[in-house]
């Protein structure tokens, strides 16, 4: 059963890797091809699979219906910025219905406030620390016309709020805690991580690498941590001053 | 890079997805109302379907009020 997860991610790759090179039409049939065939595979396998390998192929599904949302939903806002709602907002139902369904309790998912003088300080330095090197490599616009206190205010809503919660539920609380169950600690963060890292870039194989990286970091902080706000913070300092603090004051590609 | 969505993408490209993802819903739906009847139907598949379902249904709402503002 392992087989079929694995010839899932691999269509994920395949679809994400599509889409970077500029084939979206492609990637979208990949993905959509490969959510409908998880479903049939489940629904005639269903007696002789594990409830750790469904819940495994489920957490995938939640990864392709997250790209299928996002190519699908329509720019109503004219900001990029006011877009991520609407489409994090969809993606928050679907990871609501997973943690129903498969009863995840609370404590799996890392919600907890265990720790969080300790963390906070120290996701807010890992955050800071990988949007500066980030920056250096990908020099991404800014999300916001310029610093003021009601655009620092949004775009923290929108970072920390939509994307780095939505975002740090689907990756670590469900995928890589379904995956550590059926294929342990170390593959379960590895496999996370790759997904990730095609996921996650929006350029070449540096951007690749780099987010394999941060993937893999973050993972780990999971898996040492089990505290999901802490990761959330680590994205959600990390893409505010990315994408909204280092492209105002230092505009220039060299920091 | 840190943020998984594709935001670079052309009005094109969103309304043909846009299209995509209703056939969805459609497919999701027949797909249910095939399935119930059958030996197949549990409720792993049902709890799945309904996460397409609603989400696409979602997305869809979305683009009628797109297409809404674009008319109005």
């Amino acid at each position: 059963m392992k087989k079929y997860i694995y010839l899932s991610i691999l269509g994920i790759v395949i679809g994400e890797l599509m889409m970077l090179s500029g084939d979206v039409y492609y990637g979208l049939g990949i993905h959509i091809i490969n959510l409908m065939t998880i479903i049939l595979y489940i629904t005639s396998r269903d007696r002789d699979m594990s409830q750790e390998t469904k819940n495994a192929l489920s957490g995938l599904t939640l990864i392709l219906l997250f790209r299928v949302i996002n190519l699908a939903t329509p720019k109503i806002f004219v900001t990029t910025l006011l877009w991520y709602p609407l489409i994090y907002g969809v993606l928050f139902l679907s990871i609501y219905l997973i943690i129903k369904d498969q009863q995840i309790p609370i404590k799996e998912l890392g919600i907890t406030s265990n720790r969080l003088i300790v963390y906070l300080p120290i996701a807010i330095i890992i955050g800071i620390i990988i949007a500066i090197v980030e920056y250096q490599i990908s020099h991404p616009k800014s999300l916001i016309e310029n610093i003021t206190v009601p655009n620092v205010i949004l775009i923290s809503i929108v970072m920390i709020i939509f994307i780095g919660t939505a975002e740090e539920l689907m990756f670590r609380s469900i995928l890589q805690t379904r995956f550590e169950k059926v294929f342990g600690l170390k593959y379960g963060l590895l496999l996370t991580a790759g997904i990730f890292a095609v996921v996650n870039t929006n350029y070449g194989i540096v951007g690749i690498i780099f987010a394999g990286i941060f993937g893999i970091i973050l993972g780990y902080i999971f898996q040492k941590t089990r505290s999901i706000p802490f990761t959330i913070t680590v994205r959600g300092i990390e893409n505010i001053i990315l994408f909204g603090i280092l492209p105002i004051i230092l505009p220039v590609t060299i920091i | 890079m840190s943020i998984a969505t594709m935001s670079n993408i052309s009005p094109e490209v969103i309304n043909t997805s846009g299209a995509f993802t209703t056939a969805f819903l459609v497919i999701a739906i027949t797909l249910s109302l095939l399935l119930v009847e059958s030996k197949y139907w549990n409720k792993y598949v049902s709890d799945t379907l309904d996460m397409y379902s609603y989400s696409a249904l979602v997305v869809f709402i979305e683009i009628v009020i797109f297409n809404i503002t674009l008319v109005i």
